[in-house]
């Protein structure tokens, strides 16, 4: 397999998965919201800074509102985190390596990407924004099960899974960032019955609160939640979980050995962390070392099949 | 298109069908079908225009839903769109066929002698039979070929010629391409549309297949490798997505089980060696199949900015370690004024006439021509001596006033980069416009592959001009394309 295709394919896997959880994470955001009291100032900036792109954000404009951040996460085709440029880029992906992947694929991709070209601001106002969320999320959630049903397990299915299971785990650390650093510092006051729906959508945001009940039979708390969504190794958006995923698809792979590496240097970290201590300090600073550490995993797959 | 219209006119009498001035594919005098044709009108004529309208619209469906579409470039950037297809078959008889084959081969292989010899000993021009102006002149001869001697001699593996019939349904050649023919994939995926739409056809009739193209040019690939292996490396070389023909590339690449490599997936080593970028590391590359034209393959000797290169390729082809099809400097013999030497080039080389005539064409370098042109202006087509795609032509008797005046001072400015030929009355083929059969000019691109014993597609890319009385078939300026069939004789062997 050429090094440009299998680095297409990579890129498009993460695309697309990125699309899905930015999509996700305004969907529940916005049931979020319905659920606090009236007079709360409820705070948008963390949706932009979840993407890392506040600097063009405020450049753009004046004010952090609803609509300004929605807009600006969905349609702005100058941000490079927003779900259209996502899927501009996994088109432009998917493109050349179209007769790698079934078919269906790139027209599922090409369909979405073409239906939020035609949309407007408006059609993102609350009443309609959660069809076009979900219409979202279902084409991502779509092409997963035409890759899984239609695809030979060869190199070019893998490389998409490395970039999909990779930008999922980074995904997830993302909305812990954020939403911890949130959640944990300013337990404003008289908010505090309303920590736990936080955190609940925190979970929603990932598909994850039915699995949580399951798996963790108590309360939704922090502690359980961060526990949950580093630590599981059967949850699929999991980290713990994502990088078995990714190792899994790097072992049928040539000359694995420095990603594998890297791979289970941070499966343990991740898996040894006492998040018990990390909920009351240092809870940052660990995700940002995790965050690091995907970085370096993307360097080495760079340095190891598409650098050469 | 008005659907009323379609369901009006229910059957389809060929009585009404009237070609004339212009020779006819299918309708013969007194609106007989012609050798053939006869089981294909009958059939036509059966389904009524009802039934075909219905089937086109199938057709229509299934070529979208294939994706096969050529890319358009406009103002408002690059569009993929569908390949515009005809139902209606050109139907040709397999006798009169095998006449024309046996005349593309010539045509071929005495072209490749020619290019050979312009790259070698230069005999034909020391004879007097080929004027050292004119390759002194010419765009495409590359100097960096000299004293290359690809295998077995050939230079234009694959070349695409034009031909045309005039009203009294001769066959001309009209041109040759010899840098990187397109139009292969359509003429198969337009095969597999017609077996859908008309598959009772091929049941009454033999028609002679047509799939047999990749595996003869996979073959005939393999065997130009330097390499020992049983199993050599073949890749097909492309511009990249934004080429017109990026649908063929892919297309040709996964029919024959090939690598498609853009210029950088490919890098030359220090001993002049050619290798893909593989996520298993290099793999060595033994034949190139490319279709990236000369200037754009190697910065290193031709245009020093292209990206769609590759530094260091010629190296690696001279020092024999590599193999390019078509070869570099192939494209010398693609050229409109040596198009006109080619007659004289197979008697030259072969001490033969010309099985299929050249359109007659005057050169505009030759003051007697160039006069005999400049004073004919509106009864000519102007045609620039390196241009593909139909692009910078004069259509004389419909040009205007003023575009006359401009080609009159190109010509006297640049005499040699122009031919003149006569307005051609283009065959007509019937085909389905508004629900009813109507003659639309065609013409016919058969592939040959060149090698110890030539290959021709059975029949070729049929285009046409979609537009009424339209003589331009190119699918960047409106037109589209038919299925063409090389149909046995009756009682002979299929």
């Amino acid at each position: 397999m050429l090094s440009r295709l299998a680095n297409n394919l990579y890129w498009a896997g993460r695309y697309v998965e990125r699309a899905e959880n930015t999509a996700r994470l305004m969907g529940v955001t916005t049931y979020l919201l319905l659920d606090l009291p009236r007079q709360t100032q409820f705070d948008w900036a963390p949706l932009v800074e979840i993407t890392a792109t506040e600097p063009l954000f405020r450049e753009r404009n004046k004010e952090v509102t609803e609509q300004s951040v929605i807009e600006f996460l969905t349609l702005d085709c100058d941000n490079p985190g927003a779900v259209i440029s996502s899927l501009a880029f996994a088109r432009e992906n998917l493109r050349v390596a179209r007769d790698l992947v079934p078919r269906e694929v790139w027209e599922e991709v090409n369909g979405l990407y073409h239906a939020l070209r035609d949309l407007d601001g408006r059609s993102l106002e609350r009443r309609s924004r959660q069809a076009i969320v979900e219409r979202i999320v279902r084409s991502g959630r779509l092409v997963a099960g035409l890759l899984d049903s239609g695809m030979s397990r060869d190199a070019s299915y893998r490389f998409f899974k490395l970039g999909e299971s990779l930008e999922r785990a980074d995904m997830t650390t993302r909305i812990l960032d954020v939403r911890s650093e949130d959640l944990l510092t300013t337990t404003m006051d008289g908010l505090r019955p309303f920590e736990t729906i936080q955190w609940m959508s925190v979970l929603k945001s990932l598909s994850g609160y039915q699995m949580y009940r399951r798996h963790e039979r108590t309360r939704v708390s922090a502690k359980g939640v961060l526990r949950f969504l580093l630590q599981n190794e059967d949850f699929p958006r999991a980290v713990l979980h994502c990088l078995d995923r990714f190792d899994e698809q790097l072992k049928r792979l040539p000359e694995n050995g420095s990603c594998r590496r890297g791979v289970r240097v941070l499966r343990g970290k991740i898996q040894s962390a006492a998040i018990a201590d990390l909920v009351d300090s240092g809870m940052s600073e660990f995700i940002d070392w995790i965050q690091g550490d995907l970085i370096e995993l993307d360097q080495r797959l760079h340095a190891t099949y598409f650098g050469r | 298109m008005a659907l009323k219209e379609q369901s009006r006119i229910a059957t389809i009498d060929w009585k009404n069908y009237a070609p004339a001035p212009y020779y006819d594919e299918l309708i013969g005098d007194g609106q007989k079908p012609r050798a053939g044709a006869e089981a294909l009108t009958r059939h036509l004529a059966r389904l009524g225009s009802r039934e075909l309208a219905a089937r086109r619209l199938a057709a229509d469906l299934s070529i979208k839903s294939m994706g096969i579409t050529f890319t358009v470039y406009s103002e408002a950037g690059m569009i993929d769109r569908a390949w515009p297809f005809d139902i209606v078959p050109r139907v040709i008889a397999e006798s009169e066929w095998r006449r024309v084959e046996a005349g593309l081969e010539q045509r071929v292989t005495a072209l490749n002698m020619f290019i050979q010899d312009l790259y070698g000993k230069q005999k034909v021009i020391a004879d007097g039979v080929f004027p050292r102006s004119v390759l002194e002149q010419s765009v495409n001869f590359r100097p960096q070929c000299i004293g290359m001697k690809p295998r077995g001699g050939v230079w234009a593996h694959i070349c695409g010629s034009d031909l045309v019939r005039d009203g009294s349904g001769q066959f001309y050649v009209l041109e040759d391409n010899l840098r990187v023919p397109s139009g292969v994939s359509y003429m198969l995926e337009n095969r597999q549309a017609s077996k859908r739409i008309f598959p009772e056809m091929f049941a009454q009739a033999t028609i002679l297949p047509v799939d047999d193209y990749p595996g003869e040019l996979m073959e005939t690939l393999c065997a130009l490798s330097p390499g020992q292996s049983s199993t050599p490396n073949v890749v097909v070389l492309t511009p990249g997505i934004y080429n017109s023909a990026y649908f063929e590339h892919v297309w040709l690449a996964s029919q024959m089980g090939a690598e498609l490599v853009q210029g950088s997936d490919l890098y030359v080593s220090n001993d002049n060696r050619v290798f893909m970028r593989t996520i298993f590391g290099p793999q060595p590359v033994d034949v190139i199949y490319r279709r990236v034209d000369d200037m754009f393959l190697d910065p290193e000797v031709f245009n020093p900015d292209s990206m769609l290169g590759v530094p260091g390729l010629m190296r690696a082809w001279k020092a024999g370690h590599v193999a390019i099809a078509n070869a570099p400097g192939a494209g010398v013999a693609d050229d409109k004024v040596v198009y006109a030497y080619v007659p004289k080039l197979i008697r030259y080389y072969l001490d033969q006439d010309a099985i299929i005539p050249n359109v007659p064409t005057y050169l505009c370098m030759e003051p007697t021509q160039r006069e005999h042109v400049l004073a004919n202006l509106d009864k000519l087509v102007i045609k620039p001596a390196n241009e593909s795609g139909g692009y910078g032509m004069l259509i004389g008797p419909r040009a205007s006033q003023r575009d006359r005046k401009r080609f009159a001072r190109l010509i006297t400015e640049n005499p040699r980069n122009y031919i003149a030929q006569p307005t051609l009355n283009l065959s007509t083929c019937p085909t389905l416009v508004g629900g009813r059969m109507q003659p639309r000019h065609v013409d016919l691109r058969p592939f040959i592959i060149s090698r110890k014993k030539p290959y021709v597609t059975m029949g070729g890319l049929t285009r046409v001009a979609l537009r009424k009385g339209s003589l331009v078939v190119n699918s960047s300026q409106g037109g589209g394309s038919k299925d063409t069939w090389i149909v046995a004789d009756e009682g002979g062997q299929s």
